[in-house]
């Protein structure tokens, strides 16, 4: 009974969502899958979202309770859109840690730099990166390369020229916490391409949280070590 | 003149073309040479001796006074591009209808296609200028048929002069001469072929004019016409002309379009639309959706011995339990594993994609699934894709590539050499079954638009309505599907005159079809696909084939893995169905035996040939030959010329079958992982010769996706 009422109630859906055209299966109608990632996004497809400028109780109540989770936990906040989410370490290979949102949406990070994102639409394939160590000590310069598909999904590579200064001492709140910082900045130039990333370790020498480029010329994400 | 009923995808492309055109995210240099009147790299009514970049697809649409025209184009090579016109001019038989209301004097616009074909002979150096040689409606009725060689120079980088001289209606205004010889008339209006007899004979005149790209978003250009308009002025006093220098200004709104106002001709405003599309951009950016199942590395064998132990290879439950695993890591992929077997450090999984147009992603998820959950004695991961029940290639990765290749920036590069692509095989022995993946049944509700182009009535009719596709996978190769359509709204209700055919209308009445056909029962068919042997793949498929035919089809395709070639052969016999689309056959009381033998071939750099010998839909014997470009993320474009036994006279208009074709992959513009595509046939005239048989899922294009150089064509993508 109720799941033929189930099925009616899908194709009245369908007949209402009739632009974007359904099925029941995701792959069988792209146009139904579209309109489904538009569902989902509007209902907040990342996860859990923040609401903004939470109250400090909350955050410790909040980083209490991810505490127990019993994994480490990243934050990813994606700068252009101001959206925060949490992630889950879900595999480490090479001392390269995996983390994922529920839905899957995954970044790779060495020590906190990061070297992958997937699901992200233009990823970052793969970079050739300095080491957290490296990046602390303030100073010196580096080649760093990233790595892309293009619109036909061939490999583009961007090699790029990066310089690390340091930044002074800064106090940085994170979920409720505050730490002191060193904040460093690295500058990379390349063909057509000028960006920059900032991280704020602490004082054990650990990156706390960071601002790093995805795609050149996009706003990219900050990166908040939670769970450690 | 009617199409056939292959056009009904043009209104979906259009939006969808329109969607992607409306995302303003395509690099574009700004100096990309514009468009001119008839859709062509040009000035305002002439064209220019430069080419769009390789691979652009450009669409330009103008109007002034009583003409009109759109256009696609396409660069097919760098050298080389097509366009497809169609254009209209107003006022046509004013002066004559009435009291000649007969032959072209019937219409009151008069509406005609065109082909062009241009090819640059010199790219622009220092000194030299680029130079292109142009044919204009090389195979169409005539009235537009022009020869030209034209160069333009950049003076400075945003100041170009361009100089030409024209034949035909190019060479019909302020002519020097004719060099070669008078030019023969064409035959008329139904009795046009490649006009090659016409080609730079007759009047040769000069052109040119200057473009100055003011900033990266104002252009203006001023040209001198040497088009005369014998048949709009002179004959039909469709306008007037007054000068033969024409000014535009023109307006780059962004990388993709740039719109134009001109003063032509002395006394006609003027107006354009240029698009362009690069098929390498996608305009959603990258293809999105979730992340893949990372790499799970194995602990070494000396931290943990017991992981290593090959013992679990004879407990009984085990590939139940491995295939479960690995199903529900996968189900957020649309992937599927239908069978395993193993030993203790080989594994293969048959696999079924339901969703990734990149066949290198699939078989890349799968693979670091496979680290997830196998055993880790397990180092050979053996993926075979299945489609409709056949295996289609075995990809062998190994487990420790992938454990050390995952976060290297040479990932995929050097993945690939330690890739091995081989023919599927035979079943391993004890290949397990999902238990629970058969049979399957799915189905969509679409909206759908059929078009109908070149009617003599108005150039454009659409109905707009329902379709609802089911779909019954029985396993082993068995598949029931069906599709049925319900208009909403159109006007292809009132089909045209039937046009008198010396051939069984195999595709003329398609109009017929489209006015009777509400409900229309599409396809329903049963089809069978099995692996015959190593290399060769067999298809047979029962039932309603098509809108017009149903019958029976049967097909066998010979393509080895690692080959760029295929051999196929294909025989049918075929009903023509009642023109409702019922379950009927006796309207028509016609059958026929139909079939062919294709070869097809690879000729690199994303060029395809194909070459189908045998006979046709009406009886008549002949072959088709077609060509491809086809771009790694699955946009393709092609042509296509079926010559056979029937005479011009017989054939009508367009003397044989010829035509466009243009595939966009959904992926492209959704910018979500998906295998379906849009596929448009343009045909300048769709008769009944030279016609092909309908049937779904021919069995070239789905083999070949999973071979070496599909699957190579995005490697790329195995990582994402």
């Amino acid at each position: 009974m109720t799941r033929s009422f189930l099925r009616h109630r899908a194709l009245v859906l369908c007949l209402t969502a009739m632009l974007a055209g359904c099925s029941n299966e995701v792959d069988v109608e792209p146009g139904a899958a579209l309109f489904r990632t538009v569902a989902q996004t509007a209902k907040g497809a990342f996860g859990n979202r923040d609401a903004p400028a939470a109250p400090a109780v909350d955050d410790l109540q909040l980083r209490a309770a991810l505490q127990t989770e019993g994994k480490p936990i990243l934050r990813v906040t994606f700068n252009n859109s101001g959206v925060s989410t949490f992630l889950g370490a879900i595999a480490l290979n090479q001392g390269v840690r995996t983390w994922s949102t529920n839905d899957g949406l995954t970044v790779s990070t060495r020590d906190g730099v990061l070297l992958a994102t997937r699901g992200f639409g233009r990823d970052l394939m793969a970079a050739d990166a300095p080491s957290a160590a490296q990046l602390s000590r303030g100073t010196g310069s580096h080649p760093r390369l990233h790595v892309y598909l293009d619109g036909a999904d061939q490999t583009r590579k961007v090699a790029m020229t990066c310089r690390v200064s340091s930044a002074g001492a800064e106090t940085v709140a994170v979920l409720g916490l505050g730490y002191p910082t060193r904040h460093v900045v690295e500058t990379c130039t390349g063909d057509a391409v000028s960006e920059r990333n900032d991280y704020w370790f602490r004082s054990d020498g650990h990156l706390l949280q960071s601002t790093q480029f995805v795609v050149p010329g996009s706003p990219g994400v900050t990166l908040q070590a939670i769970v450690e | 003149m009617r199409v056939t009923h292959l056009l009904r995808r043009l209104a979906a492309l259009a939006v969808m073309v329109g969607l992607a055109l409306s995302v303003n995210s395509f690099a574009v240099a700004q100096d990309r040479p514009s468009l001119n009147f008839y859709g062509v790299t040009g000035l305002i009514d002439m064209p220019s001796g430069e080419s769009q970049p390789d691979g652009f697809f450009s669409i330009g649409s103008s109007y002034f006074g009583p003409i009109r025209r759109n256009t696609l184009t396409f660069q097919l090579t760098p050298r080389l591009s097509g366009s497809f016109r169609y254009m209209g001019v107003r006022d046509w038989s004013r002066l004559f209808c009435p009291p000649d209301c007969t032959g072209e004097n019937e219409f009151p616009t008069y509406y005609d296609r065109s082909f062009d074909l241009r090819y640059q002979v010199l790219y622009e150096g220092r000194f030299v200028p680029a130079v292109t040689i142009g044919l204009q409606d090389f195979v169409g009725t005539g009235l537009q048929s022009a020869e030209y060689i034209v160069a333009t120079k950049h003076i400075t980088p945003r100041l170009k002069v361009t100089a030409g001289l024209g034949w035909g209606r190019l060479g019909s205004f302020g002519a020097i001469g004719s060099p070669f010889g008078t030019r023969p008339g064409v035959g008329g209006n139904l009795t046009n072929n490649v006009n090659t007899g016409q080609w730079f004979k007759g009047d040769v005149a000069p052109f040119g004019g200057i473009e100055w790209q003011i900033n990266d978003k104002v252009g203006l250009k001023v040209e001198y016409s040497s088009d005369a308009y014998t048949q709009e002025v002179e004959t039909r006093e469709t306008f007037e002309i007054k000068s033969h220098v024409n000014f535009g200004i023109e307006y780059q709104r962004n990388a993709t379009t740039r719109y134009g106002i001109y003063y032509l001709y002395g006394s006609q405003i003027g107006v354009s639309a240029q698009f362009v599309l690069n098929p390498r951009q996608r305009p959603a950016e990258g293809v999105r959706g979730p992340g893949p199942n990372p790499v799970q590395p194995r602990p070494s064998r000396a931290a943990d011995p017991d992981a290593w132990d090959p013992g679990w290879v004879v407990q009984a439950d085990a590939k139940g339990i491995l295939i479960g695993n690995l199903n529900t890591r996968l189900a957020r992929d649309g992937l599927a594993v239908e069978a395993m077997s193993y030993t203790a450090t080989t594994v293969q999984v048959r696999i079924r994609n339901g969703r990734y147009d990149a066949e290198s992603q699939a078989i890349g998820r799968v693979a670091r699934t496979l680290s997830d959950v196998m055993p880790a004695s397990v180092e050979v991961f053996e993926i075979v894709p299945v489609v409709n029940g056949i295996a289609l290639s075995k990809v062998t990765v190994r487990r420790s590539d992938l454990e050390s290749l995952e976060f290297s920036t040479q990932a995929a590069e050097a993945l690939r050499p330690r890739v091995q692509i081989t023919a599927a095989g035979p079943r391993p022995a004890g290949l397990q079954f999902a238990p629970d993946l058969y049979p399957r049944f799915s189905w969509s509700l679409t909206p759908y638009s059929r078009l109908r182009l070149f009617d003599l009535d108005e150039p454009l009719k659409v109905d707009v309505g329902l379709r609802l596709s089911g779909k019954y996978e029985l396993g082993g190769g068995l598949v029931l599907s069906g599709t049925v359509t319900k208009t909403l709204t159109g006007n292809l209700d009132d089909p045209p005159p039937d046009i008198a055919t010396a051939l069984q209308p195999v595709r003329s009445d398609g109009d017929r079809y489209d006015a009777l056909g509400d409900p229309a029962v599409e396809r329903l068919t049963l089809a069978y696909y099995t692996n015959l042997g190593p290399d060769l793949y067999g298809r047979v498929t029962v039932g309603y084939l098509e809108r017009m035919f149903g019958g029976v089809s049967a097909e066998v395709l010979w393509k080895p893995v690692a080959q760029r070639w295929a051999l196929g052969a294909e025989v049918n016999y075929v009903q023509q169905r009642d023109p409702d689309q019922g379950f009927g056959f006796d309207f028509y009381d016609y059958s026929v035996v139909t079939g062919h033998v294709s070869g097809y071939l690879e000729l690199g750099r994303g060029y395809h040939a194909q070459l189908d010998v045998g006979r046709y839909l009406a009886g008549d014997y002949g072959a088709t030959l077609t060509f491809d470009r086809e771009f790694e993320n699955g946009w393709k474009l092609g042509a296509f010329a079926t010559f056979t036994n029937v005479s011009p006279e017989d054939f009508g208009a367009g003397s044989f079958d010829k035509g466009i074709r243009i595939e966009v992959p959904l992926n492209w513009l959704v910018g979500q992982p998906s295998r379906q595509s849009k596929a448009l046939t343009l045909r300048p005239f769709g008769r009944d010769g030279g016609a092909r048989l309908d049937v779904d899922a021919r069995l070239y294009e789905t083999v070949r996706d999973y071979h070496a150089s599909g699957i190579d064509a995005q490697w790329g993508r195995f990582w994402k």
